[in-house]
């Protein structure tokens, strides 16, 4: 089977230039490599500045790889011309945490959602009209609301006219940015289940990226760890947070504060915060925060491997069997 | 009753908006002893911070206290003069934020910032002051507190801004720390770093701290006792073991039930129907009605009182969660 998104080696690069200040060179993404199956719903995590959202935004075509190839249903994406790659986003759909600026204020909402038929020159207004109220009525949104602004409704119905927007073109990959951050527990509950359902029945791909660990395991089948531009860790959902091996891993997993009193406490945390991307370490990049680090760990970089049981892990000490 | 630090009882708040005068808070009523946490949790808008905006006298220029006291140990801050309540505040109480750059000052060093506090509220000037922040800085977890009293806000990350800002907060010695939603901008390691900082200082000190709060893994982590609080009222209030294992009222099992769990698969998440009121158009009798799954006859016409009365567990509900 193609996958509906291969990144293989990519990395992004990118300028900064402060006033009086040399420039500086941001290693955002600095050699990532997954593939994302048809229909498979695969996360992405991660802290902030982990260059989570740039991949996102590089398996869209929204910025191009400094280096290493990423392919959309097997076409490489630096093949195309600027028209070709806007055919093919018909595909591909992107869904944001931030929804007010996701939604244009002055159009209405079932105009909205219709609005990417018209862009791409598909049926007439009658039927882009129809098709959007279906899919209104498909993602819980009632007709009534089909003509009222952006700022008429909660945060929970916004979420919905996006996720609606970006279905009606039946793309094979929607990458979701964070995108029940903002919501309210109950909301946010409400919205994961609508894009869990809309996922067996559309049958599309998800890339979601999300901070959330409890969110990304409930919907991802496969997760991807990123620290600081590298993946440091992919495997199956119950597989990641039953049997973490990454120290990286394992420190985020352990410090999700559990809805469980009886829990309280039982973790130990890695000191300090990440280091800059302007600046990271030589070898593995979490080496100065890790508790199993030696020698080797500060001079050579850890290559991703596969075990046995297709569990993939960049760590020396795990692949030596130490951890 | 003497031995509470700080008691509320009955407070009610409104802001003055287009729509009128909107009650926030509505007869809302605690108590809080040295040593002791209290978690206030619920969803955005379910006034939990305008509670402590109000507890502390802090509410912005169209908030109003319409009923209600707030003694802090035993002096009622609703009826005290604003220059005394600066006096009772700022020796008593201290209070940090989710967003420590809306509290530190860009313009001045952090040296600078904490050694005002410690002119203000405890007269230390020169040398000695400077000694008490680098003090204060290493008991944060600051690095080099002596260097860091030279650098500004900008220059530190988002984990040592709240470290600073916590520093800040202990500068005046207070009894009671007042933390809303201390960690909720922060990344899921320095959250749990923070939230092991802030258990460790509370019990050092033995301050009394409310904590404001929509995450129900933070409560779980740092509670004693907590308060759920939904559009404006208190609907349930327990020991934390006994929320989370034998919750009584109906919103409470709801938000539990519409959380997904990075320790465990959950198969569906169970979301409450609907959204919050909006607070100017609040149902009839009990404010959860609508959203409910175990309503009466009963709850549209007498709004449920917290039962039963004097007993540390109390569930505002005619037709509670059976035990």
């Amino acid at each position: 089977m193609t996958p509906v998104a291969e990144l293989t080696g990519v990395v992004r690069h990118f300028r900064i230039k402060r006033f009086l200040a040399p420039a500086q060179q941001v290693r955002a993404v600095d050699g990532v490599s997954f593939a994302v199956q048809p229909r498979e719903s695969f996360g992405l995590v991660g802290e902030s500045g982990c260059g989570k959202t740039t991949v996102g935004r590089l398996a869209l075509g929204m910025l191009a790889p400094t280096s290493g190839e990423v392919r959309i249903d097997g076409i490489d994406l630096a093949t195309l011309t600027p028209v070709q790659l806007r055919k093919l986003r018909r595909r591909m759909q992107m869904i944001y945490q931030d929804l007010l600026n996701a939604l244009d204020p002055r159009m209405a909402v079932g105009e909205q959602i219709g609005e990417g038929l018209a862009i791409h020159g598909l049926g007439t207004p009658a039927d882009r009209r129809e098709r959007a109220l279906a899919m209104m009525d498909a993602v819980g949104l009632s007709a009534r609301l089909a003509d009222r602004y952006p700022h008429e409704l909660s945060g929970g119905q916004q979420q919905r006219v996006v996720i609606a927007r970006a279905l009606l073109l039946e793309p094979q990959l929607i990458v979701c940015d964070e995108p029940v951050s903002a919501l309210d527990v109950s909301v946010q509950a409400q919205v994961v289940n609508l894009l869990a359902e809309l996922q067996e029945r559309y049958g599309c791909a998800y890339l979601f990226i999300s901070h959330n660990l409890a969110v990304v395991r409930h919907i991802c089948a496969r997760i991807a760890v990123m620290y600081l531009g590298s993946v440091v860790e992919i495997a199956g959902r119950d597989e990641l947070f039953e049997r973490p091996r990454h120290p990286y891993t394992r420190a985020l997993i352990a410090a999700v504060p559990v809805p469980d009193p009886a829990r309280r406490g039982q973790r130990s945390l890695p000191k300090g915060e990440p280091p800059s991307p302007t600046r990271p370490p030589e070898g593995c990049r979490f080496h100065p925060r890790c508790p199993f680090a030696v020698e080797r760990c500060r001079v050579e970089v850890p290559k991703l491997l596969a075990e046995s049981d297709g569990h993939v892990v960049a760590c020396h000490r795990v692949a030596e069997g130490e951890i | 009753m003497s031995t509470s630090l700080l008691e509320v009882d009955g407070l009610t708040v409104g802001f003055a908006t287009e729509a009128g005068m909107l009650v926030a808070v509505d007869r809302v009523s605690f108590s809080l002893a040295a040593g002791e946490t209290l978690g206030l949790v619920g969803e955005s808008g379910c006034g939990k911070s305008a509670t402590c905006l109000a507890a502390l006298g802090l509410l912005p220029p169209n908030g109003r206290i319409l009923g209600g006291r707030v003694l802090l140990e035993g002096r009622d801050l609703v009826t005290e003069q604003e220059g005394e309540l600066d006096k009772i505040r700022g020796g008593v109480a201290a209070m940090i934020f989710q967003d420590p750059l809306t509290s530190l000052n860009p313009v001045h060093a952090l040296g600078w910032q904490i050694g005002e506090a410690l002119r203000l509220h405890r007269g230390l000037d020169g040398a000695a002051a400077t000694a008490e922040a680098v003090r204060l800085l290493d008991r944060v977890g600051i690095t080099d507190p002596r260097r860091r009293l030279g650098e500004y806000p900008h220059q530190l990350s988002g984990g040592m801004n709240q470290r600073a800002m916590i520093a800040m907060a202990l500068a005046c010695k207070p009894r009671l720390l007042v933390a809303d939603e201390p960690t909720t901008a922060l990344d899921v390691i320095i959250q749990a770093q923070i939230i092991d900082l802030l258990v460790e200082i509370q019990r050092e000190e033995g301050l009394a701290l409310l904590l404001v709060t929509h995450d129900l893994g933070v409560i779980a982590e740092m509670a004693d006792r907590v308060a759920v609080m939904y559009a404006g009222r208190m609907i349930e209030t327990a020991p934390v073991a006994d929320l989370f294992s034998r919750h009584r009222h109906p919103y409470t099992a709801g938000l539990l039930a519409s959380l997904p769990r990075v320790d465990r698969r959950v198969e569906r998440l169970a979301p409450i129907d609907g959204t919050v009121p909006w607070l100017g158009d609040l149902p009839s009798g009990c404010t959860f009605r609508p959203r409910c799954p175990r309503v009466l006859p009963l709850c549209a016409e007498m709004q449920p009182a917290l039962a039963p009365p004097g007993e540390a567990h109390r569930a505002a509900c005619h037709n509670p969660v059976p035990a």
